[in-house]
């Protein structure tokens, strides 16, 4: 029998998901295959106990859209977490009322103003604290300030007299240096004597280079006549040698002379 | 037709719910948030081991929801698309985690053998009465936690899917990208790992019915 069912055949037979025939096969060769029939059997008992792994409970979180598309998360349960804050608050408030109670906290106004005291309160009225010892206290004190200010004034305009000194020695100091011009006829007297200067330099300059250029031209038109002279001399070389040739043919051939005349 | 359970009712109504929240109904998809919250939580959760972390996707996943629930075209396939959110973001959560090596998703090879130790410590004390039973229903969510955090990141999605949350075939595949015989495969093999761990950490039918 040569039909092996796939995997996946295995599967869907697993699930109950194939037809009455191919169902019929793949039995037909589990019957003839125990070992892939144990396996079979194996994860169907698995399959039954993992449903051990039960779902976890758990609070969805509620989100909050802002202007799309953000989107924030919000607190979960926002009603518990209301009666959490409300709870905390009023936990808070209680606490504060205990102890101001244990410790006798306790807030009093009378004709010399407000009072908060811790145990019993006591009448602190001064009978020396009136309006005249106020008065004088303020004067003695604006007094005591006003010296104080006045000092710091003097010693403020001694430092910017100092300054002011510093600034006017710093100042006559700028001037003594704008006093000191240039003498023009000094600068006249370096510019004429460098003009000369270079007068000289472009002068001997001149000179040097005239002179090399005239000793050239000296020795050019001096090669240049000997060069004439030597072409002269070859010149009346060769005619000689053309009028030596006519000499020597003449006398070479007389008859033919001779019977030219005839 | 008869609802079950409230939540049942709601989801008779979801349809209206997802049109009026592709409208921007601030209302409709706070609804949203209540009758899918849990789910994705819990789905998250068993991926994850990891109940802040859970927290931080779930959130993550519907705030992606609102942001993108106007692209939605066909509202039929809300479900699988709001599990493509989660799953994308546990597997970018586990990819970060990955990177700076930290905590890893997966359970440690210690933290699996102290497990084992501490169950059997729980065989020997025996089951006489419930408050004991109940340690032993947490430690069993511990190890079955334990072991989907073993598999491979594809398998435990599927396994949990199928598993866990009672999706059709169609819509993990919808929600994977992947096609139904790709999520039949991966679900086969996941739950033959799963066996297979669970074998190893002594968890099989037997003990499960001796221990609860």
């Amino acid at each position: 029998m040569s039909y092996k069912p796939d995997e996946a055949t295995l599967t869907s037979y697993l699930y109950g998901e194939l037809s009455k025939e191919e169902s019929a096969k793949v039995s037909d060769y589990l019957a003839a295959n125990p070992e892939v029939k144990k396996e079979l059997e194996g994860i169907q008992s698995m399959q039954k106990f993992m449903g051990k792994l039960q779902d976890k409970e758990v609070n969805e979180p509620s989100f909050v859209f802002e202007d799309s598309p953000t989107i924030v998360l919000a607190r979960n349960n926002s009603f518990s977490y209301f009666l959490k804050s409300t709870l905390a608050i009023a936990a808070s408030i209680s606490l504060l009322i205990l102890v101001g109670y244990f410790t006798q906290f306790k807030v009093s106004s009378n004709d010399n103003g407000w009072q908060l005291s811790f145990g019993d309160t006591q009448n602190q009225s001064n009978p020396n604290f009136n309006e005249e010892s106020i008065k004088t206290w303020m004067k003695e004190t604006l007094a005591a300030n006003n010296t104080d200010l006045i000092n710091k004034i003097n010693e403020v305009e001694n430092d910017l007299d100092e300054q002011s000194e510093q600034l006017l020695a710093t100042n006559s100091g700028m001037k003594q240096l704008a006093n000191y011009r240039i003498d023009e006829n000094l600068i006249d007297r370096y510019v004429s004597q460098i003009s000369r200067e270079n007068r000289g330099i472009i002068l001997g300059l001149m000179e040097v280079a005239g002179r090399s250029q005239r000793e050239y031209m000296e020795e050019m038109m001096t090669d240049f006549a000997k060069f004439m002279d030597a072409q002269r001399q070859d010149d009346l070389d060769l005619i000689q040698n053309q009028l030596n040739v006519l000499v020597d043919n003449s006398e070479a051939n007389p008859i033919d002379d001779y019977r030219n005349s005839e | 037709m008869y609802a079950e359970s409230l939540l049942d009712i709601a989801m008779l109504h979801a349809d209206t719910l997802i049109t009026n929240a592709q409208k921007g109904d601030e209302k409709a998809l706070n609804q949203l948030v209540s009758l899918w919250y849990k789910r994705i939580y819990n789905y998250v959760l068993k991926y994850c081991s990891d109940e802040d972390t859970a927290t931080e996707i779930s959130q993550q996943t519907f705030i992606a929801m609102f942001r993108n629930i106007k692209k939605l075209k066909d509202i039929d396939r809300f479900k699988p698309w709001l599990y493509r959110i989660a799953t994308n973001f546990c597997y970018e959560e586990s990819r970060k985690r990955k990177r700076n090596r930290t905590v890893s998703l997966t359970v440690s090879r210690g933290d699996e053998d102290d497990s084992e130790e501490r169950l059997e410590v729980g065989e020997a004390k025996g089951n006489f009465f419930n408050p004991e039973r109940s340690f032993q229903q947490l430690e069993l969510e511990e190890i079955l936690l334990e072991s989907l955090g073993e598999l491979t990141e594809d398998q435990r999605t599927v396994v949990i899917m199928k598993e866990y949350e009672g999706l059709k075939f169609t819509e993990i595949a919808e929600a994977l990208d992947a096609s139904e015989n790709t999520v039949k495969t991966r679900l086969y093999r996941g739950l033959k790992t799963l066996k297979d761990i669970l074998e190893r950490k002594n968890i099989t039918k037997e003990t499960v019915h001796y221990e609860l």
